[in-house]
């Protein structure tokens, strides 16, 4: 099974945001040496504790510091850009990388209501985003009106990033689904998913994975927990089990911990193998971010290994 | 004394060449143009051109930033009517924080394309309207002083990207003079107003914590090569591919013959196209400096952004060499 890594640039605390992008690079580099099948960015605007609010340019950072491993952004949230706009990006990316560049396409829109507003981004319904898509599929696969430059010799692969109507829009389209969180237990829409891409059905299932000390969990966790409280992102901050939390917060860091699957191997292996056997997924994504570093690198290792022993599965090469 | 001089690489793919190609040579122009001592490389925006590769010019710039090591690079210009402030700001953020102090930000607001392209970017002939007001929103983002209340660029706030105007009108002219910002006109290829908006602008100016003086880029656009005659006869070959550019016909009908073009070139409509041209400097590197030196005293210009042209990539390089030597830049930056 292939298995691939999204990185969503997370700041740290006590160091500056740009830190974060390096971070991000040097990830991206230990992912490919370590026979990731692909990297993943993140879009995310306006949050100070996530550094990557372009997409594009990161990609291009990551794709040149990099020489197999496939590049791509989970995702691009297509109700915040043209469509035009994103083909152009893609298309460029593509000549410069060719055969490396995928597009993780979402409907996530701003989270406040100025965020949207200055990114002249109106509105997010179903229908709208579905026609943005096809419009996007169509300059990328040259049968627009309009020639998308630079003309590619393969249209970039696009990945739906699927809450429940987004699979169905991605089984309707054909198209590879990238799924998470609670829409996994749904096992009628995932069969449903499959039904409808036919031959085509390819999901991606994304989950926060650690391996290393439980309590690793703790930054991204604790993290969530504050954003809800405050309305903004912090960065990560070293786990703190002894961390003074209202009831509420506490209940937010122990769901997020449940959603997690952190641990040894055995216990990450044995989850996994869950997870796998549940979804039938033909490809995990890492999603996890931890503060320490040396930590992280050490998961990333660990991960990569063990998804080898995942039953009958193998790590992409 | 010499200008400063800057490279504006319009990325052109030549017929026969491939996009991919158009961008490794652009990697090699912007390797020799820091040997060489040019100043800083912009890049443009440019849509549905089947003769021009750079359409996305963040993530060009970031290619090229990846690539060097010291030279500014730039967008010569974001066409910002096409797009959201707040992502502009945070693909420059984006790239300053990555390449720290060699980003610049050159913001236009022609549309770089046709109506069906317009209509595909979602634009309308109003979205310029408000290009002074975007033109703050963004500078409030980079500055880390947003005029939009819980709108923040991440990454972009604080990293102070240098903006540049560019503008071929008076209208450009009085809005980079009123915001104290450097002010770069497009006289390679929109001559008519060069010297009004310059003295516009100069009589115009108001100090920003930018900028204290005016400061004025000039767009001219270069053929050298060792030989007089070989420079004149790219000049021919280029033009002519210029103009087939502008009047094709419809698709699937042959192309214009060259004699034919050289017919069109003696029309009005004809002169009118080669007259945007006016700024050119061909010849050996003599004539070249000669040319480029008085076209920059004639506008007082601080600095000279210069597109090379030539008839293929090898010749393109030639010419940047050819006009470094000759200009002297090299050695300026010994001084």
């Amino acid at each position: 099974m292939r298995l691939s890594l999204l990185d969503r640039s997370r700041t740290r605390y006590g160091e500056r945001d740009s830190a974060a992008l390096h971070h991000t690079i040097t990830r991206a580099r230990r992912a490919e040496r370590l026979g990731y099948h692909r990297f993943w960015v993140a879009e995310h605007h306006a949050v100070p504790g996530i550094a990557s609010g372009s997409p594009p340019v990161l990609m291009a950072a990551v794709a040149a510091a990099t020489e197999r491993i496939r590049v791509g952004s989970g995702g691009i949230m297509l109700p915040n850009h043209q469509p035009f706009v994103v083909a152009e990006q893609l298309a460029m990316l593509s000549a410069l990388h060719p055969g490396r560049i995928d597009a993780g396409i979402g409907r996530t829109p701003g989270f406040t209501e100025p965020v949207r507003q200055a990114l002249r981004a109106d509105g997010a319904d179903d229908d709208r985003f579905g026609a943005d898509l096809d419009e996007l599929r169509a300059y990328l696969n040259g049968t627009a009106a309009i020639t998308v430059r630079p003309r590619t010799s393969e249209p970039v692969p696009l990945y739906i990033l699927a809450t429940r109507a987004g699979l169905a829009l991605a089984g309707d389209r054909g198209l590879p689904a990238v799924a998470g969180g609670p829409v996994l237990d749904d096992r009628a829409a995932l069969a449903d998913y499959r039904r409808r891409a036919g031959d085509n059905a390819y999901l991606v299932v994304a989950a926060d994975v650690l391996i290393g000390h439980p309590d690793l969990a703790l930054s991204e966790a604790w993290a969530i927990a504050a954003s809800r409280t405050t309305g903004e992102f912090p960065p990560l901050e070293p786990p703190d089990r002894d961390r003074r939390m209202t009831a509420r917060q506490r209940g937010d860091v122990e769901r997020a911990l449940s959603r997690t699957i952190a641990g040894d191997e055995d216990t990450v292996a044995e989850r996994l193998d869950a997870l796998v056997e549940q979804t039938g997924a033909d490809e995990l994504m890492i999603t996890s971010s931890t503060y320490d570093l040396d930590a992280l690198a050490e998961s990333d290792t660990r991960v990569a290994t063990v998804l080898s022993g995942v039953t009958g599965h193998m790590v992409a090469g | 004394m010499s200008p400063t001089l800057s490279i504006l690489d319009l990325a052109p793919v030549a017929p026969g060449e491939t996009p991919r190609e158009s961008f490794a040579a652009s990697v090699e122009l912007a390797r020799a143009a820091e040997r060489l001592g040019y100043r800083r490389v912009w890049y443009a925006e440019h849509h549905n051109m089947a003769s021009i590769a750079s359409s996305a010019t963040s993530v060009l710039i970031g290619h090229i930033a990846d690539h060097t090591s010291t030279i500014r690079l730039g967008a010569g210009g974001i066409m910002l009517p096409n797009h959201a402030p707040l992502t502009i700001a945070e693909q420059f953020g984006t790239l300053e924080t990555l390449h720290p102090g060699r980003i610049d930000l050159g913001l236009g607001r022609a549309p770089g394309s046709d109506q069906v392209t317009m209509r595909a970017m979602r634009r309308d002939a109003t979205s310029s309207d408000t290009f002074p007001e975007d033109v703050l929103e963004l500078q409030g983002y980079l500055q880390g002083r947003s005029r939009v209340p819980g709108v923040q660029a991440v990454p972009g706030a604080g990293t102070n990207v240098p903006l540049y105007i560019l503008g071929s009108s008076l209208f450009g002219a009085q809005l980079a003079a009123g915001l104290g910002l450097p002010y770069a006109f497009a006289s390679h290829f929109a001559p008519e107003a060069l010297h009004a908006a310059i003295a516009r602008y100069r009589a115009d100016f108001r100090p920003s914590e930018q900028l204290a003086q005016p400061y004025v880029i000039a767009g001219a656009n270069v053929i050298a090569a060792d030989d007089a005659d070989d420079a004149q006869r790219q000049f021919t070959t280029v033009r002519r591919r210029r103009v087939r550019s502008m009047i094709s016909r419809q698709a699937g009908t042959p192309e214009y013959s060259d004699a034919e073009i050289d017919a069109f070139l003696t029309t009005p409509n004809g002169r009118q196209i080669a007259d945007m041209m006016r700024y050119t400097a061909v010849g050996n590197p003599d004539e070249v400096r000669r040319f480029l030196e008085q076209f920059a005293e004639s506008v007082q210009a601080d600095e000279l952004i210069v597109a090379h042209h030539a008839e293929n990539i090898a010749a393109r390089l030639r010419s940047v060499e050819l006009t470094a030597t000759a200009l002297g830049i090299a050695m300026q930056d010994a001084r």
